[in-house]
């Protein structure tokens, strides 16, 4: 036994029970423990024993148990609660200062959560795929002609080769989209985009089965994968599998068994799908050409690496596949095959893929005015504080009287800000989900307001962000002060305080202005744009688009004469039927990406580049475009409609034309044509681009046997442009219609050409509106944040305005006095803003080719605009401290 | 003075201390309550639970003579309070007259 006595407990559980136990106990509670121990030691030996007395030290670690070793942490504990409840009351008793404040920050916040909730969105696109980091899609980098491509969709040839040649790579699965039409049970016709994919697809990608089993779930032709709202729009439930469901593939009508079940892609995925088949189908789906050959750029491709890892080593490898592939073709570097990792694809804007891309420095511009505007709430905040440190500091002084530490004082005035960020970034929460719809009217976006981790981080992320940098400033000047002279009335706000608040509205003011004059500029040149002579008439017109016609051979010539032969047929039988003031047809069309660009060499082997059109004699005539020299096709023989050209004039200009009349293109391969007028220029673009050199024939033929390069970024279908009686639209549409169902399968859809014009500039409409708005908001607050200033220096020259009146000063002159103090920051901001404004906004207008100059006007406007809410802001508070009555203000001294 | 309610263990442990008349402190607390109801009970708990019963006034304490077991540490005595007593002498009422209102019956089995 005397052995044991000597054992002891872990001298650390020992040292840590005196540590934290509270001395009164101390002794009772270690003698209990020891003689457990004691006990133990006997019973069931050391270290049984001394895990026990451990275990029973952690036990005792209570609340009532444990000492409180420094008496000012409580009192401090105590604080919290006394805090609290004075900065209530100090909020609640300055109810203006504290309502300008909560309308500032609270507007602050919501824009904040807005710009976040677009952002975060934004940069999350493709990171919830747990392979991301292996994951690639491929890429194929061409130079044809003198032209570079990056082609994100790549040739099926392709597929074949992936996982069978490379172990690197895993799996691999392509995608691909294919347009399916169906019928709904009333009988309307519908279309839906399934993609064809590897049956690999859902393995390598995170989209969950909710139903089905992922063994061979997209293995056989007959398989198809819905996604939750495909299946209750096409069956009506959920609870699918096993089902059939018909889609009508190119013309075929194909059945399928439904053998899983996915939850729609997320907002944040490049991928989209609303059902998908396997590519066991693609003989039936695709055809021969597409399959076999390495020029036919039709699917998506992805592939999953190995751990490894290594893409530059994979690319090497990939020349060799392409060597063999493309055989006599093969030219060193012409045709290189890439990896593009998946989590890139959202905003690479380089690689032109099927998917949709985003624009980074949207991005980046969101986020910054997210914090711009916060930061603006916050000076309010700042300003008012100091600003009012008058008013407090007499209870600093007390304070400080009473015993308090400078520390502690902060601690109060930041429980203060914190106190008001809370309430308005609640108040933010709500203006922010009202204005929810408008912002994703403008984002182009489907943004919800969920309450998960992003949104709970962005909040406290904002409160603590303007809380504490909005509150530290006032924290630290106010806990500054010293008591002896703020009790006997000797505190004076110094110059340099004063300075500051100066500066603070300087900066509010400058971001001000410069958005409104920003709204300015962009108003005056989305007006410009819509007002600019396009040199064609679009009034009045309306379209329509007819399918693609069944070509004679896949070259363009001979689709572009189908095209334009079948609109023939169609306005020649279409006129029969109905009266049509006019009606012309064309390949190309107005607000069409850009019109087919060709190029030829010519004798120096230099590629001379033009854009194409194939036309009909009406065109011209149409678009009330002008002819300046030679003649039009309407007016033309037959023979030279079969060999003629109109040219532009940008054209004649760009080649150097003396006699454009009966030139010839110099290319050595053109059959015979000459150029048998010249029409003035007209915009067949967009404005971001100059009118380029533009050649139109009736004949296409013309032009094709010469050229030597093609870039084409839309479909060369016919489009069917007539100019109609716009009070008559609807008997001409229901005519049109009855004569299209006729013959069509597909649904017929008019447009109207000045609408098509105008969608175009939708991203520069959407651009405007949020600008505006965002200017609207910084105007707003930085005018709250000048009406609490103005009624601060109010308040502070309340007995001079007195004295003044009483001296005989008019009310005009100390409206005057008053608001000449504001007046002057504003200057000052508008001097500033004027570079930073000038070169934000040229570098915007330099993106289009028909531009506005920025004018003075501009900054006169925008300047006025501030001027006149500013002065209305400060006068109203001028104006009611000029009409006191001076024995209302003196009375009392 | 806090409430007078007195919870199940607490009413345990009053019993407890009353039982053991002089010699009630936490361990010998602890270990009549292991050994008269089979029931695994921490020494903090026991603690707690007679600090409790102490500021409710149902006991009151000392402190006891150092010995040389547990390292010279004295021992905090509890004794029963009359107060105590009558809080256990309520409950036993309030359970008997309970009690006794459950029907002579059969409870078939």
């Amino acid at each position: 036994m005397k052995s044991n006595r000597n054992i002891a407990p872990p001298r650390w559980a020992d040292r840590f029970l005196a540590f934290y136990c509270r001395e009164e106990f101390l002794e009772e509670i270690a003698g209990d423990a020891h003689e457990l121990f004691e006990v133990r030691l006997q019973d069931e030996g050391r270290q049984i024993a001394s895990l026990l007395f451990i275990w029973d030290v952690l036990r005792f670690f209570r609340w009532s148990n444990i000492k409180s070793t420094n008496r000012s942490k409580i009192t401090q504990l105590m604080m919290v609660k006394n805090n609290f409840k004075i900065a209530t009351r100090s909020l609640v008793k300055h109810k203006f200062y504290t309502g300008i404040n909560l309308v500032g920050i609270s507007l602050g916040i919501a824009c904040f959560i807005l710009t976040y909730l677009y952002v975060h969105e934004e940069l999350s696109f493709d990171k919830f795929h747990s392979q991301k980091d292996r994951l690639y899609r491929v890429w194929i980098h061409e130079f044809d002609e003198g032209d570079e491509y990056f082609e994100g969709v790549v040739p099926m040839v392709l597929t074949q080769y992936m996982e069978n040649d490379f172990p690197e790579i895993i799996r691999s699965a392509q995608m691909q989209d294919k347009l399916a039409r169906y019928q709904t049970p009333d009988g309307t016709q519908l279309t839906s985009m399934i993609d064809m994919v590897g049956s690999d697809f859902l393995r390598m990608f995170d989209f969950p089965l909710i139903a089905g089993s992922l063994e061979g779930v997209l293995d056989s032709p007959a398989d198809i994968v819905l996604t939750k709202s495909e299946a209750i729009r096409r069956l009506g439930t959920t609870d699918v599998i096993g089902k059939s469901i018909e889609y009508d593939i190119r013309g075929e009508n194909a059945e399928f068994v439904v053998s899983g079940l996915v939850n729609d892609p997320p907002v944040n995925s490049s991928l989209e799908f609303v059902a998908l088949i396997s590519d066991v189908n693609k003989k039936r789906f695709v055809n021969e050409q597409s399959l076999t050959s390495w020029y036919t750029f039709s699917t998506e491709l992805y592939v999953l690496l190995n751990e490894r890892n290594d893409v530059s080593g994979l690319e090497e490898k990939f020349t060799g596949m392409v060597e063999t592939g493309l055989g006599e073709d093969y030219e060193e570097g012409t045709y290189t095959v890439h990896l593009q990792p998946l989590t890139d694809m959202h905003f690479n804007q380089q690689i032109d893929g099927d998917t949709p891309v985003g624009d980074i420095n949207t991005v980046r511009i969101l986020g910054l005015i997210g914090f711009v505007i916060l930061f603006l709430a916050g000076i309010n905040f700042v300003n008012l504080s100091v600003g009012q440190s008058m008013t407090r500091a007499k209870e600093v002084g007390v304070r400080k009287v009473m015993g308090a530490f400078k520390k502690q004082l902060t601690i109060q005035f930041l429980t203060e800000s914190l106190l008001l960020t809370l309430m308005a970034a609640l108040i933010g929460l709500g203006v922010s989900y009202l204005l929810l719809p408008v912002f994703n009217q403008f984002a182009d976006k489907n943004l919800q307001l969920a309450f998960d981790a992003p949104l709970i981080q962005a909040l406290l992320l904002c409160i603590l962000f303007t809380g504490v940098l909005a509150g530290l400033y006032p924290a630290f000047v106010l806990s500054s002060f010293n008591p002896s002279k703020v009790l006997k009335g000797l505190h004076k706000s110094t110059q340099g305080k004063h300075g500051l608040a100066f500066s603070l509205i300087v900066i509010q003011y400058v971001a001000a202005i410069f958005f409104v004059s920003s709204t300015v500029i962009m108003k005056n040149q989305i007006h410009y744009m819509s007002e600019l002579d396009m040199g064609f008439n679009k009034e009045a017109k309306v379209y329509f688009t007819l399918p693609a016609a069944k070509a004679e051979s896949m070259m363009m010539q001979a689709r572009m004469k189908a095209n334009a032969d079948q609109a023939k047929v169609f306005i020649s039988e279409m006129s029969q039927l109905i009266s049509i003031e006019k009606i012309s047809a064309a390949n190309n069309f107005f607000g069409d990406r850009g019109w087919v660009k060709l190029g030829y060499e010519d004798k120096e082997e230099e590629l001379n580049y033009f854009h194409y059109n194939h036309i009909d004699e009406h065109f011209i005539d149409l678009f009330d475009m002008e002819i300046v020299q030679g003649q039009g096709f309407d007016e033309a023989t037959t023979r030279l409609r079969e060999t003629g050209m109109i040219v532009n004039e940008a054209f004649v200009k760009a080649y150097g034309i003396e006699n454009p009349i009966g030139h010839k293109l110099e290319g050595p391969d053109f059959p015979e044509h000459q150029i048998i007028g010249v029409v003035k220029d007209f915009n067949f673009s967009s404005l971001h681009e100059k009118i380029g050199p533009l050649i139109m024939s009736m004949n296409a033929h013309l032009v094709f046997e010469g050229i030597n390069s093609i870039e084409v970024n839309q479909s060369l279908k016919s489009t069917l442009v007539a100019k109609v009686d716009m009070n008559a639209i609807d008997k001409f549409k229901g005519e049109i219609e009855a004569i299209w169902e006729e013959r069509y399968a597909e649904p017929f859809e008019l447009g109207f050409l000045d609408s098509r014009i105008e969608r175009m500039y939708e991203a520069e409409k959407r651009n405007d509106a949020m600008v505006s708005l965002i200017a609207l908001l910084a105007v707003v607050i930085a005018s709250l944040g000048l009406l609490g200033l103005v009624a601060l220096t109010v308040q502070k020259k309340f007995k001079e305005i007195g004295i003044r009146k009483v001296l005989g000063a008019s009310s005009y002159t100390i409206i005057k006095m008053l608001n000449k103090a504001f007046l002057s920051p504003i200057a000052i901001a508008l001097l500033l803003s004027l570079p930073l404004t000038y070169f934000v906004m040229q570098s915007w207008l330099d993106d289009f080719a028909y531009h506005i100059n920025i004018n003075p006007v501009h900054f006169l406007l925008a300047g006025a605009l501030i001027f006149m809410t500013t002065l209305l802001v400060a006068s109203y508070q001028s104006v009611r401290a000029a009409a006191t009555n001076p024995v209302d203000t003196l009375r009392y001294e | 003075m806090k409430g007078t309610y007195l919870g199940e263990f607490e009413e345990l442990v009053l019993l407890t201390v009353g039982a053991l008349y002089d010699e009630a402190y936490g361990v010998a607390v602890m270990d009549e309550i292991k050994n008269e109801t089979k029931r695994g009970v921490n020494i903090s708990a026991i603690h707690s639970a007679l600090r409790r019963l102490e500021e409710k006034g149902f006991v009151k304490s000392r402190m006891g003579g150092a010995t040389n077991e547990r390292g010279g540490r004295r021992k905090r005595y509890f004794v029963l309070t009359s107060y105590g007593k009558k809080a256990l002498d309520d409950a036993q009422s309030l359970r008997m007259k309970l009690y006794n209102r459950i029907p002579n019956m059969s409870f078939g089995n």
